[in-house]
């Protein structure tokens, strides 16, 4: 018996101590389940890190009016975050100085998002029509891409 | 008989004399119906399935000429004003959001005529 179990290991290159040899021993469908579990975990955890950040970072200048749907948006367009302060900046600088400014995501389909910016506004609706026009004229010029990602909405006389 | 959709837009005013929210939700969706009917019907755009609001955004977003994508933007924005007024009831909508919705039509209605390659 232990002559055949010799010319058996020698054979198929496994260990001659065959009571030592325990290959299984760590990997359980359990284990495997664990180990799963820990990098879903780890995936969300990263996920909310990064939302966290978008949040800090644009909280100062906008609200959201729904939340996840814009963090998500800006996650995937990270190229936003970066210029939508500066933006922000333009706004009430250039249109109404007491504008209150919130990101709401129109998802009408895969190939149609795009990020609004509400402008809530104390401004007179005739004057909007101008400010929107040299809005977009910048965009279009200065970042192309990006003008293709946001829109402006404009809610007049809310105060 | 060729129905003109902006016509659409002159129902928007008619309605401006009803002073209740149901008057002010209608007169955006009015007048969003007439800029996007006048626009769909001088674009080469034929739709059997999608929505055919977002192939006339599109086909003017793609356009090389300036003029065309700022038309593209400001009729989406008409276009989501259109579907809060429809859609969203746990906001007030005021007759100022009127009086720009319509103004903002006819603004963009000029704005298309101007380039004639479509007319």
């Amino acid at each position: 018996m232990i002559n055949n179990t010799l010319t058996l290991a020698e054979h198929y290159d496994i260990p001659s101590n065959i009571q030592d040899y325990t290959p299984e021993e760590n990997i359980t469908v359990e284990s495997l389940c664990l180990e799963e579990s820990i990098d879903a975990l780890d995936y969300l955890r990263s996920v909310e890190l990064r939302r966290i950040k978008i949040k800090n970072d644009l909280g100062e200048y906008f609200n959201f009016e729904n939340e996840s749907s814009e963090l998500e948006y800006l996650e995937n367009n990270s190229e936003l975050i970066d210029i939508l302060p500066s933006i922000a900046q333009y706004i009430k600088n250039n249109f109404d100085h007491n504008a209150k400014l919130t990101l709401e995501l129109l998802n009408e389909s895969v190939d149609w998002q795009t990020l609004f910016i509400n402008i809530y506004s104390c401004t007179n609706w005739e004057k909007t029509n101008y400010f929107v026009d040299i809005f977009l004229e910048n965009m279009y010029e200065l970042y192309p891409f990006i003008a293709e990602k946001i829109n402006l909405n404009v809610i007049p006389d809310e105060f | 008989m060729n129905f003109e959709p902006k016509n659409f837009i002159n129902i928007s005013k008619e309605l401006k004399n009803g002073k209740t929210e149901a008057h002010y939700r209608s007169i955006i969706n009015r007048a969003y119906y007439g800029v996007f009917g006048h626009i769909r019907k001088h674009l080469p755009i034929y739709v059997t399935d999608g929505s055919v609001h977002q192939e006339v955004i599109s086909y003017l977003k793609r356009s090389t000429d300036l003029n065309e994508k700022k038309i593209a933007r400001r009729l989406e924005s008409l276009f989501k004003k259109r579907k809060d007024a429809d859609y969203k009831y746990n906001f007030e909508i005021k007759s100022s959001s009127c009086d720009f919705a319509i103004y903002e039509a006819e603004s963009i209605i000029k704005k298309f005529n101007e380039k004639d390659d479509y007319l």
